[in-house]
């Protein structure tokens, strides 16, 4: 009780209801004009936007610029002053007609709500490892994907855009480790209890909360689905009895942050000079390539969102309209997004009515990363048209012959491809009180997508010249349904509360696709636009496809969640699941989870410890699976056969069984054990929240090499393999300096995780180690290995000893035989960092705010593939090299050593953000802000590549490939403004 | 209350409660809903040879047995090309070991030609319908089934064996001489099932391809197990000669045209055919790709572009009498020019392809763009595009027959009966005729490389002459002969339990 006491004592202590003039001696119930004023406790600051209703009514009315309202009430009603991170507070309305109202930030959040999925529970009662985020903390910038905003926000979950500042990139989202080896590793997404949502149709400016369920025991209530952890999307609702406008509007700007190190057409002179390569390589001009095919992006994001009504119906809607423009020349995203919500209550209260349909478009120009790739190693003294030497069958480009060796700008100009993705969703969710206590709800939701994608390569497009033009068409058609319903009962006696909900979850989904590629093009003019126009069609060369998949999945769910006193806490959950993915012989599989806390500050023994506000000890156990395994996968299926045979002078066609059957087929399933602290000291200006999980995953999916015969095929998918992952997690916030007019929050995460490779392999598949990180061109060699036992993310490959002098390198020779075999070959790395951590700052004085957040990695190694093959004069004279070939006498060509394994620890200046909240005195506008905001604006590390911020999902990370898309530092200048 | 709530949560389950969870299936077709017509067996049938196109692939058996001989050799070259995690060079230096991969793409390919075969065999054997072909196809897998099984003796020795497609143990090791008893007796019940002309069933297993296989079986049995067979191997060739159905084209190069599918030397050819069957990546005849400079496509008029790999090896480049043996036009050597006559520049200097080759893999003096003499024995068609050739690669040929069976009348000790028969080949090639005291073994093995280079022969003859473990141009003389088998690769070692590694190669 503790806890209580204490902050009704802080409500007291701040609150004043002062009675100025209480002239008029009224009747009881006469109505009359309530004026009154609400400021911010600590600083005196009028609270503008605070909302004022009169209890039970749909009276309300929301405070102006100077935190001046004025509210028809009369006495006896209650009114409620809510702000949003404020502690609400409900006055009774005695005789006077002026109030002043003194809001206290709520520092305590102890009755935070928390989403954990079919329903919630508060920040106190949660047994869980589960972090939220509140949209008053999102950061600010070019946010393209609402992911983007748990960048840095939550130990344990790393959010990394591998494809660098490509607008049409996406995101890699990794929670806790690696925990598959062919399934998906996305976290599954729910927005608003619709089950996978997807998120980049939403806009930021539309979400209200993020909640994530990190261990096993808070995810198993999603069952098959929740192995990558859980995403809750909470969006914004309206505010009953307010009707608001809110505008905002944001420019970025980019600029490359660093770009590969080659030589420039001078220093490529010097290099031909001195490698002894004669001129025959020098063109006599001089091309920066990459200036060439890049631009400087603009972005430009305009959003609207009104919202308003009663309380019985009350709606919300928003759009949002962003131009994303690419580094990379005619590359770009164009996104609308628009949403629409209303609720309404009905049956005396009993029933509450949720719509929300979502509908977003998405119109990308790609760019090809294979471009960049040609213009960093392209020859600058090539100039980039012809001269009069140049074959008329490479249009007006210079060209040289050379294998895959292409001008770039060629590339880029011949070349279109472009994306058009658009998707509905609605949603109905129906909650009905059926006596007190118990509720039903039912939520049906419908998604439809449909994409469009289509590249043409033009005439002299300069891969597979001859064909004369090219052009490919790719069309597809997706739809989900789904029903999740559920009841909710809850009661409270003797200390004694309980929470249980016992449901039934049922979605199916169908995929439709159609594809068209032809070539031979009398004219460029068509683009994709008139496919039937090439001639391959009626050479037999042209190609068509189109298929269909569809796949259910259907559930029974419950949860009964329950504590005494608030001081002991158990919840327990249960998901029988299946899906028509998985085998005959596995349809169903069931998903328990479990998790106690116990509050320790709630204890008479801590009642004297008056620097700990509260503490609570977590332990929680959960299964959870990952159905991500495709359709038909385990099915004997014959499918048609890519050529024919030829019959008696007439071509049959072949039928082939797709794939050798398994009926054992399954999900991949998760065991993870969890304990946590919470603690809140200091008056709640201190928190901290601690974890430690250890998590295996078993019957992983891959795909098996397998004896042929007796098999068909020489591998089959199956559940084999067995991967841990253990480790920690810790975030402290707090608030260390706090004056009227200055405020210091600041917030720190660190996470460490470590994997073992346990098992791939049982009495029917065996596999000894496994070879990835394959470097396909020239070289042909694996640069990683994982073996049973062993940890993911090994680099593998021979130790670079130092440069022998004579132009060569040396290397430690293992196995004593001279020459360096894959018997020299030794671990030499680890892609995965010893711990990532983000520090978040942010200052409020007066009316400006500034906050940055700083995210780093330590310990992670980076294959620099750039310097494997392009440091050293391997390629001068088709190619260009780097300008570190230069650091050594080295003079053999590429290959691959711990030479080129770096050091990738870093430390980034992700966001910093400055803001200033304008206090405007109009009826009209209520609230204009403005900020200025860097992202990526600094990057302090020891790699010599551009960016060591790399991929570390699936089995072969950290490595920083040549085809990457540069980083940009990016500048956005917003505003934002409520009416 | 207690009894709302259970009705309650009754009611709410029961009416959305849907349980099934069957796969509905829009795109391929579920097994047991086929083999309805004829057609449709023969449909199943046709993968036999659809498989077949992966035979030519660098990285499949062709590669594997070609360039583990001097006949061909994809040396390290300047610009960082083809170095190829080693397998070249290892293939090329016998180097190998069971991690090779070459090596299990080949013994993949022929696994799985086998469980393919065992496949059909079982699905014919469930068969209710009848059809008319349905006895002559069962015969013709069988002796595709014999022709997988002859090159895996022929390259792997002692291999697991099973014929019954439902059996699914793993499959136990069976010596080289048992599974050649069992292909002695599978070949010779089947042959006379099928047809007797390979135009009449072109691209299938007919009845020379069948008495080919055994004539090959027969004429390594001495260098396999000891035991010569000259006089099977000569039956063998004389069941072929006999049937009259194949004759020597008068042009050597009429074998090997874009349009090759009218000769009629060609015993077995793999039909690619650029709309009909033309696989994935793995499964295209790309010589033209692998052999010549990215400039020699202005030669010939190729769209494709080539990636300067393989070459033929000097020492075996010099057996040929350029200024007579017509046959010395399967290399292009020297100065190149376009198609329209003018020199073909690369970077302002002509193409010259040099014999010399500077090395196999010396990162510091590695082979130049333009060494080695390079592949044209095959015809490059014009507007070539597509990265698959429409000839019909040549597995056997009629000239193979009078060879092998003048070499087992040589080694018989009579040289005189088999004079005409190599001259009958060498009629064509513009050199003299032999005469009996030409015909030495080492004529023999050398005549037989200038006349089927690069046709998949060199591997067995250079085992069956004694001259696989032999120093060569980048290999030194090998300290015993186990290379003369491969290793099973290592994946199939741990993949079947049953299986002993063959000497010289640990795992």
């Amino acid at each position: 009780m503790k806890i209580h006491v204490k902050r009704k004592f802080v409500v007291i202590l701040f609150t004043t209801i002062m009675l100025i003039g209480s002239v008029y001696s009224s009747y009881a119930q006469q109505k009359r004009t309530v004026n009154g004023k609400v400021v911010e406790a600590v600083s005196n600051a009028p609270l503008s936007g605070t909302t004022i209703n009169v209890k039970g009514t749909n009276t309300a009315v929301i405070s102006d610029a100077n935190g001046n309202f004025a509210i028809t009430a009369a006495s006896g009603d209650v009114l409620v002053f809510y702000f949003m991170g404020y502690v609400t507070q409900e006055i009774v309305l005695t005789e006077q007609s002026q109030i002043n109202v003194l809001l206290v930030e709520e520092l305590n959040k102890l009755d935070d709500v928390v989403v954990i999925g079919y329903g919630t529970t508060t920040k106190k009662e949660v047994t869980g490892s589960v972090s939220s985020i509140n949209s008053d903390d999102f950061k600010a910038g070019n946010i393209t994907d609402p992911i983007q905003l748990l960048q840095g926000q939550i130990a344990g979950l790393n959010i990394i855009r591998p494809d660098g500042g490509d607008p049409n990139g996406s995101f890699q989202i990794q929670l806790r480790g690696v925990t598959t080896m062919r399934g998906g590793t996305s976290p599954l997404i729910v927005i608003d209890g619709v089950v996978g949502g997807d998120l980049a149709s939403l806009s930021s400016n539309e979400i209200q909360s993020i909640d994530v369920l990190k261990d096993g025991s808070a995810a198993a209530i999603y069952g098959t689905r929740a192995t990558n952890g859980v995403i809750l999307i909470t969006t914004k609702k309206a505010t009953p009895g307010t009707s608001k406008l809110e505008f905002s509007s944001y420019l970025a700007f980019q600029t490359v942050d660093k770009k590969p190190d080659m030589l420039t057409a001078d220093e490529f002179r010097t290099a031909l000079a001195k490698y002894g390569m004669g001129n025959s390589a020098d063109h006599g001009a001089s091309t920066d390539w990459f200036d060439q095919v890049t631009q400087s992006p603009l972005t430009q994001n305009y959003e609207l969102a009104s919202s308003g009504g009663s309380r019985d119906l009350s709606y919300r809607a928003g759009i949002s309209w962003t131009k994303d423009q690419g580094l990379v020349k005619k590359s770009s995203k164009e996104s609308l997004r628009t949403r629409i919500n209303i609720s309404q209550m009905l049956l005396n209260d009993r029933l509450k009515l949720d719509y929300n349909a979502t509908y977003s478009t998405a119109k990308s120009a790609y760019s090809d990363t294979y471009i960049l790739r040609q213009a960093m190693f392209h020859n600058p003294t090539e100039p980039v048209y012809a001269d009069e030497n140049t074959p008329a069958q490479y249009g007006n480009y210079y060209y040289v012959g050379a294998m895959e060796y292409y001008n770039p700008v060629a590339m880029l100009e011949q070349y279109e491809d472009s994306g058009l993705r658009k998707q509905f969703t609605g949603s109905i969710n129906a909650s009905l009180s059926i006596i007190d206590g118990l509720k039903a709800n039912a939520l049906v939701s419908f998604t439809e997508t449909s994409e469009r994608y289509g590249h043409y390569y033009g005439k002299y497009y300069p891969i597979g010249i001859g064909n004369d033009g090219y052009a490919e068409t790719y069309n597809n058609h997706g739809k989900y349904k789904s029903l999740e319903t559920y009841l909710d009962y809850s009661k409270s006696f003797d200390g004694h509360k309980i929470q249980a909900i016992a449901g039934y979850s049922y979605s199916e989904q169908w995929s439709e696709s159609y594809d068209a590629m032809n070539y031979k093009f009398d004219t460029d003019l068509f683009s994709f636009y008139n496919i039937g126009a090439g001639a391959a069609l009626k050479d037999g060369l042209a190609t068509l496809s189109s298929s269909k998949s569809s796949s259910k999945l259907i559930s029974f769910f419950g949860r009964v969640m329950y504590n005494y006193q608030e001081k002991y806490l158990l919840t327990a959950s249960i998901r029988q699941e299946g899906s028509s993915r998985f085998g005959e012989n596995h349809k169903w599989g069931f998903f328990p989870g479990v998790s106690a806390g116990w509050r320790i500050s709630k204890e008479s023994f801590m009642e004297d410890v008056e620097w700990v506000n509260d503490i609570k000890l977590r332990a929680g156990f959960g299964v959870t699976g990952n159905q991500e395994i495709g359709n038909y996968q385990s099915l004997a299926i014959l499918r048609k056969g890519s050529s024919n045979f030829y019959y008696n002078g007439r071509w049959l066609s072949t039928y082939e069984p797709g794939r050798n059957p398994n009926p054992d087929l399954r999900w991949e399933k998760k065991q993870e054990f969890n304990i946590g602290l919470d603690a809140s000291m200091l008056n709640n200006r201190l928190n901290v929240n601690f974890d430690y999980y250890n998590r295996r995953t078993t019957d992983l999916l891959y795909t098996y090499s397998v004896p042929v015969p007796p098999n068909l095929y020489s591998s089959t998918f199956a559940n084999v393999g067995t991967i841990d992952n253990s480790g920690i997690e810790l975030t402290i916030s707090g608030t260390p300096y706090v004056t009227k007019d200055f405020k210091w929050n600041i917030t720190g995460t660190i996470s460490h995780n470590t994997n073992k490779l346990v098992s791939f392999s049982n009495n029917i598949y065996a596999m000894d180690a496994l070879n990835l990180g394959y470097f396909g061109d020239d070289l042909k060699i694996y640069t990683m290995r994982v073996e049973e036992g062993g940890s993911l993310g090994n680099f593998y490959g021979p130790k670079f000893l130092g440069f022998d002098g004579n132009g060569g390198a040396t290397y430690e020779d293992l196995d004593g035989v001279a020459g360096i075999t894959e018997a020299d070959y030794q671990v030499i790395g680890n892609a995965y960092p010893d711990f990532i951590f983000s520090l978040q700052n942010t200052f409020t004085y007066k009316n400006f705010d500034l906050s940055f957040l700083l995210r780093g990695s330590v310990g992670n190694d980076v294959l620099n593939q750039t310097r494997v093959y392009y440091e050293g004069p391997g390629y001068l004279g088709t190619k260009n090299i780097l300008k570190s070939s230069f650091d050594s006498d080295y003079t053999g060509g590429a290959y691959y050593s711990s030479r080129f394994i770096e050091d990738g620890s870093y430390l980034k200046l992700d966001n910093i953000t400055l803001g200033y909240n304008f206090l405007i005195k109009s009826p009209y506008i209520s609230k204009v802000r403005v900020y200025l905001t860097g992202q990526n604006l600094l990057t302090i590390t020891k790699y010599k590549g551009i960016d060591p911020e790399i991929s570390l999902s699936g089995l072969q990370p950290g490595i920083d490939y040549y085809d990457f898309y540069p980083r940009t530092k990016t500048f956005v200048l917003g505003v934002r403004v409520t009416f | 209350m207690m009894k709302k709530i259970l009705i309650s949560i009754v009611l709410t389950l029961s009416i959305f409660s849907c349980t099934n969870l069957d796969e509905t299936i829009y795109s391929s077709i579920p097994s047991d809903k086929f083999f309805t017509t004829e057609e449709e067996f023969l449909m199943s049938a046709g993968r036999v040879y659809s498989h077949l196109l992966g035979y030519t692939h660098y990285y499949n058996i062709w590669g594997t047995i070609t360039v583990s001989t001097d006949e061909a050799l994809s040396p390290f070259r300047q610009f960082n090309q083809w170095d190829d995690g080693g397998v070249w060079r290892d293939l090329h230096a016998h180097t190998f070991t069971p991690a090779h991969d070459n090596i299990l793409q080949t013994w993949t390919f022929l696994f799985t030609g086998i469980s393919l075969c065992n496949q059909i065999l079982y699905e014919f054997s469930q068969a209710t319908l009848d059809f008319p072909v349905k006895e002559s196809m069962i015969a013709e897998i069988k002796v595709m089934r014999a022709w997988f099984y002859f090159n895996a003796i022929d390259l792997f020795g002692n291999v697991p064996f099973t014929t019954d497609f439902t059996d699914v143990s793993l499959p136990q090791q069976k010596t080289r001489a048992e599974i050649f008893a069992f292909l002695e007796q599978e070949l010779n019940e089947n042959a006379d099932l099928l047809v007797n002309s390979p135009a009449d069933n072109y691209g299938r297993a007919t009845k020379p391809f069948a008495y080919t296989i055994l004539a090959k079986m027969y004429l390594n049995s001495e260098k396999w197990f000891g035991t010569p067979k000259w006089q099977e191997t000569i039956n063998a060739c004389d069941a072929i000669i006999n049937l009259n159905t194949l004759q020597l084209e008068n042009d050597y190069y009429a074998n090997f045209k874009s349009n090759n599918q009218g000769s009629k030397e060609n015993i077995f050819v793999i039909i690619y055919d650029k709309v009909y069957a033309n696989g994935d990546w793995s499964r295209k005849f790309r010589f033209h790709q692998l052999t010549l400079h990215w400039e020699s496509v202005r030669t010939f008029g190729i769209l494709d572009e080539t990636w300067n790999g393989f070459c033929a090896s000097q020492s075996f480049f010099n057996t040929y009498d350029l200024a007579n043996d017509y046959r010395s036009q399967t290399w292009l050597y020297g100065l190149q020019y376009e198609a329209s006559g003018a020199p073909l520049l690369w970077y302002g200097t002509q193409v010259n392809y040099t014999p010399l080759v500077n090395s196999l893999f010396d990162m510091s003096n590695p082979a130049l763009h333009n060494q080695g003499v390079r592949f044209a024995k095959y015809e490059y068609e014009n507007g070539l595009q597509g990265e698959c050739m429409s000839n019909d690669y040549v597995v056997y040929r009629y000239a193979d027959i009078l060879m092998m069976k003048g070499e087992a009348l040589v080694r018989q000790g009579n040289a005189g009966a088999a004079v005409p028969l190599f001259n009958e080949v060498r009629n064509r090639t513009g050199l003299p005729d032999y005469i009996a005291s030409d015909l030495t073994l080492d004529e023999i093995y050398a005549e037989r490389g200038r006349e089927f280079a690069w046709e998949g022969s060199r591997r067995q003859d250079m085992i069956r002459f004694g001259k696989w473990t032999t120093a060569r141009d980048f290999k030194p003389v090998e300290a015993d002969n186990h290379t003369e088998l491969f290793p099973i690769p290592a994946r199939a070692m741990t993949n079947n339990g049953n299986l002993i590694q063959n000497t010289g190669y640990t795992n």
